[in-house]
């Protein structure tokens, strides 16, 4: 019943709180004044809204049960993250950490299986998935030849959409998949150093707009055969690539998370 | 005591970012009352607001290097706020319920009936009872308005420092506290035997 009849006062009830506190502008102030004198309802609640308020305020502190002293043991022993389970869930991110290095360094060995001269059946050798010079340095003036190689690893990592068929595997991830791509780069030109002799390219350079005219140039040449003629290798280049790509931004998204809380 | 032989909270801060601790367990032991009421206050379990408490200063010395000066007090009850929230939800992943209406058990509450008392200590008993009654209150709120209520009414900090700390816009706060006091208001009006000292002291008002 007690609600029935305050009902109507919302309007002014919102007032209230900022009435009791002071906070009312004067015009507003002098406006609800006038409304209290006529109104009883919002009168005995600006009245117990002041009791309670000046209650709370003057709440005693509790006396702490123990002291919460820190010992040298607990500073040590919390170097930079405690226990923070509920926010960092380490498990998580460690796992995810794990299965991106991992995916990288099979990425890794899987591209330079692909490229070494021989190895791969079908690709006649590493010269074969060049992309010719003058295109490679239309797209990045930095980068000398970038090898096609290279470029189709970053590309499916950073699930570019210029990509058909294979980089599928690899969807949604577009936004957050830079730095696995440069991950995915960094541990990539080593090995194709070693492996095909082919020139090595500046990672920086590797970026995702500079590098995508590179990639249609690796892709044109992959269209001219129909892709399902392509070797089982490229796919799982591609898998491990998105898979790298994912479990890093998933990684990445996790710890600064955890970093913004405080 | 005398202020000018403390050393200013913004002093020790200096100290604790060199590394030393004895400096930083010098705040502990200026805020831990206040940090440890509040966490007491947001989760009504003793156990849980200690917990809170130890992490909320291991938290803060982790933090020193962030801390760029201002009041050290609001810092503190800032992340003391924090880490209430984050055992609140440890606790209910645990499947350990906080119990609504305070915990009767907590040796720490006193007893809504109290013996007969000396009339000179009524003022204080009073006081300490009225608390304890209204802590009781705080704690049927749900948690975001009781959060908001006892940072802003009972810590008196200001709307939109609540508001950056509990990552919400200040309007949602100002509802929070609204909606809190109108609860409060409800509770103590529907049932005056669960709080009847709010009246009387209305009626010790000069």
């Amino acid at each position: 019943m007690k609600f029935l009849i305050v009902r109507p006062h919302e309007r002014h009830r919102r007032r209230i709180g900022a009435y009791v506190e002071g906070a009312l502008a004067p015009a507003e102030r002098t406006r609800f004044t006038a409304h209290l004198a006529a109104c009883e309802t919002c009168a005995r609640a600006v009245d117990e809204t002041r009791t309670l308020v000046s209650a709370l305020r003057q709440l005693a502190p509790r006396e702490a049960p123990r002291s919460f002293r820190l010992t040298p043991a607990m500073v040590s022993k919390a170097a930079p993250v405690a226990r923070r389970p509920l926010i960092a869930r380490p498990a998580f991110v460690n796992g995810a950490r794990a299965v991106a290095g991992l995916a990288a360094a099979a990425l890794a060995v899987a591209v330079v299986l692909d490229v070494a001269p021989g190895a791969g059946g079908e690709n006649d050798g590493a010269r074969d998935l060049r992309v010719p010079a003058s295109e490679a340095q239309d797209a990045s003036s930095q980068s000398k030849a970038v090898p096609s190689v290279e470029a189709f690893a970053v590309a499916s990592a950073s699930a570019s959409s210029n990509l058909t068929a294979p980089t599928a595997n690899a969807g949604g991830v577009s936004g957050a998949a830079a730095p696995g791509a440069t991950a995915a780069a960094t541990a990539l030109a080593p090995a194709v150093r070693n492996g095909g002799g082919a020139p090595s390219a500046s990672v920086e350079a590797l970026s995702g707009t500079n590098v995508s005219p590179a990639v249609d140039a690796a892709e044109g040449r992959d269209e001219h055969g129909d892709t399902s003629g392509w070797p089982a290798i490229r796919y799982l280049q591609v898998v491990l690539g998105g898979l790298t790509a994912v479990t890093l931004a998933i990684a990445l998204f996790a710890a600064k998370k955890r970093s913004s809380i405080l | 005591m005398g202020a000018g032989d403390q050393p200013s909270d913004g002093q020790l801060v200096l100290l604790a970012k060199d590394g030393n601790l004895e400096a930083f367990n010098s705040l502990v032991d200026r805020y831990q009352n206040a940090i440890y009421s509040l966490c007491y206050r947001l989760l009504g379990v003793r156990e849980s607001a200690e917990d809170a408490t130890q992490e909320a200063f291991l938290a803060a010395y982790r933090a020193l290097g962030r801390f760029e000066g201002g009041n050290v007090r609001s810092w503190l009850l800032r992340i003391g706020a924090n880490e209430a929230h984050d055992e609140l939800r440890r606790r209910k992943r645990r499947g350990f319920a906080l119990p609504l209406g305070g915990n009767p058990d907590d040796p720490d509450g006193l007893p809504l009936d109290l013996p007969d008392r000396a009339p000179g200590a009524e003022t204080l008993l009073l006081r300490r009872e009225m608390g304890h009654d209204l802590e009781q209150l705080l704690l049927r709120l749900p948690f975001e308005q009781r959060q908001a209520v006892v940072l802003i009414d009972v810590y008196d900090m200001a709307y939109d420092e609540v508001a950056r700390m509990t990552g919400s816009s200040l309007g949602t706060v100002k509802s929070r506290v609204h909606r809190g006091r109108e609860r409060m208001r409800a509770l103590i009006a529907g049932q005056p035997e669960l709080f009847p000292r709010a009246a009387r002291l209305e009626d010790r008002r000069p």
